[in-house]
């Protein structure tokens, strides 16, 4: 159920329809990001499992990163009491009413970022997609590179929106053709951890 | 422009061109391609161009040139002697432009999708720099075939076939020079 991963100011309902608003009306398109929304010690449960996991490094045209294989997979029990609550209907009934969309399922991978990794420009359109949807396990500061820029199609020089990776802190939008986004490259010796991916649907 | 002496034997070009026919794909690497004060002063002059951003996201961001030197050279004697003599080619056009790779530029494997088949060249005046991108790499549907290290003073060509892509890796932070080459297209 929610209230066992989610921070109960979350589920207040007039939080709630606070936060549809402001989802809607983001800039450069409907995104948002909630700073201690799951509970801290599950998180760190979360954190620690996702440690232990496998992860393999991905250097493409468009990407340097590490990533673990689909954590729905997982063997470990909070991994799959993550990717079951990511999964069920409670958490997707409460991102339905935040965004709006008609949401079926989850999916989810843990993906490491060191110095000199990156994600380069891409709008995240592919199938079913209709969030993208992240949660950080790791904190880290401006200067350290790393976060996740949000560009106006129009203007995709400089980001519209950059959200700085904080722990337990959880980042969502809209996917579609104007979803325009990249991670910054990290600048130093500092890793950016998280736990993220798509809330699916028709 | 004049190019290494070395490059001007028959003797040399025609091991440099059973070299470049033996590889898959077909490739070759020229060491030393200038005299040294030709290429510095090269260099020097291209550094000192004035260059114009090119970006699209989801394809490339880097930056062009003009250069009337660069022009004399790829549309010049020496160049037409390597072509014909390592590539054995000899109806042909090129095609090419002058780019800067800095510090968070790239290409993606879009920016290929419409390239016609040809033997690609890379002109490298680059200082000498560590792996922090900036590397040409090509591959086919299922593998990498080949990475090219930007490297000062070297001309590489690759023959460019059908199914091959190619793009330039993203420029990290700790790549403290720009990437400067003349890169192109030798179209059959």
């Amino acid at each position: 159920m929610p209230a066992n991963w989610i921070s109960p100011k979350y589920l207040d309902g007039t939080e709630i329809e606070k936060i549809r608003k402001n989802f809607k009306k983001a800039k450069p398109y409907p995104n948002l990001a909630l700073h201690g929304f799951f509970n801290e010690s599950k998180l760190l449960g979360l954190k620690k499992a996702v440690l232990a996991e496998k992860f393999e490094k991905q250097d493409k045209d468009l990407f340097s990163f590490s990533q673990t294989k689909e954590l729905s997979r997982s063997k470990n029990k909070t991994i799959r009491e993550f990717f079951n609550f990511l999964s069920s209907n409670g958490f997707l009934g409460l991102m339905e009413l935040l965004t709006g969309e008609t949401l079926e399922n989850a999916d989810l991978h843990a993906h490491l970022y060191a110095q000199g990794d990156y994600l380069l420009f891409h709008d995240d359109v592919v199938g079913r997609r209709k969030i993208a949807y992240i949660t950080y396990l790791s904190g880290l500061k401006p200067v350290d590179g790393g976060s996740l820029r949000l560009y106006d199609l129009k203007k995709p020089l400089h980001p519209a929106k950059k959200i700085t990776p904080m722990f337990n802190c959880f980042a969502c939008f809209k996917v579609s053709g104007k979803s325009l986004h990249d991670v910054e490259e990290i600048k130093t010796n500092k890793k950016r951890l998280s736990v993220g991916g798509w809330l699916n649907g028709d | 422009m004049a190019i290494s002496t070395i490059y001007m034997d028959s003797g040399i070009l025609k091991k440099a061109g059973e070299i470049y026919s033996r590889q898959y794909p077909k490739n070759i690497r020229l060491d030393n391609i200038f005299q040294k004060p030709v290429f510095l002063l090269l260099q020097k002059k291209l550094s000192n161009s004035k260059f114009k951003l090119r970006f699209h996201p989801y394809k490339h961001k880097y930056f062009t040139a003009k250069s009337k030197d660069m022009h004399a050279f790829i549309n010049g004697r020496y160049f037409k002697s390597l072509i014909e003599k390592i590539l054995k080619l000899k109806n042909y056009k090129i095609r090419y432009e002058i780019r800067k790779f800095e510090h968070g530029d790239y290409t993606l494997l879009h920016d290929a999708d419409d390239k016609r088949e040809g033997v690609d060249f890379i002109i490298d005046f680059s200082k000498p720099m560590k792996n922090f991108g900036g590397n040409t790499v090509y591959l086919s549907r299922k593998e990498e075939l080949l990475i090219l290290n930007p490297s000062p003073n070297t001309l590489s060509f690759v023959d460019r076939r059908k199914g091959m892509m190619s793009y330039t890796k993203y420029i990290q932070h700790r790549q403290k020079y720009p990437i400067l080459q003349a890169a192109g297209t030798i179209l059959k």
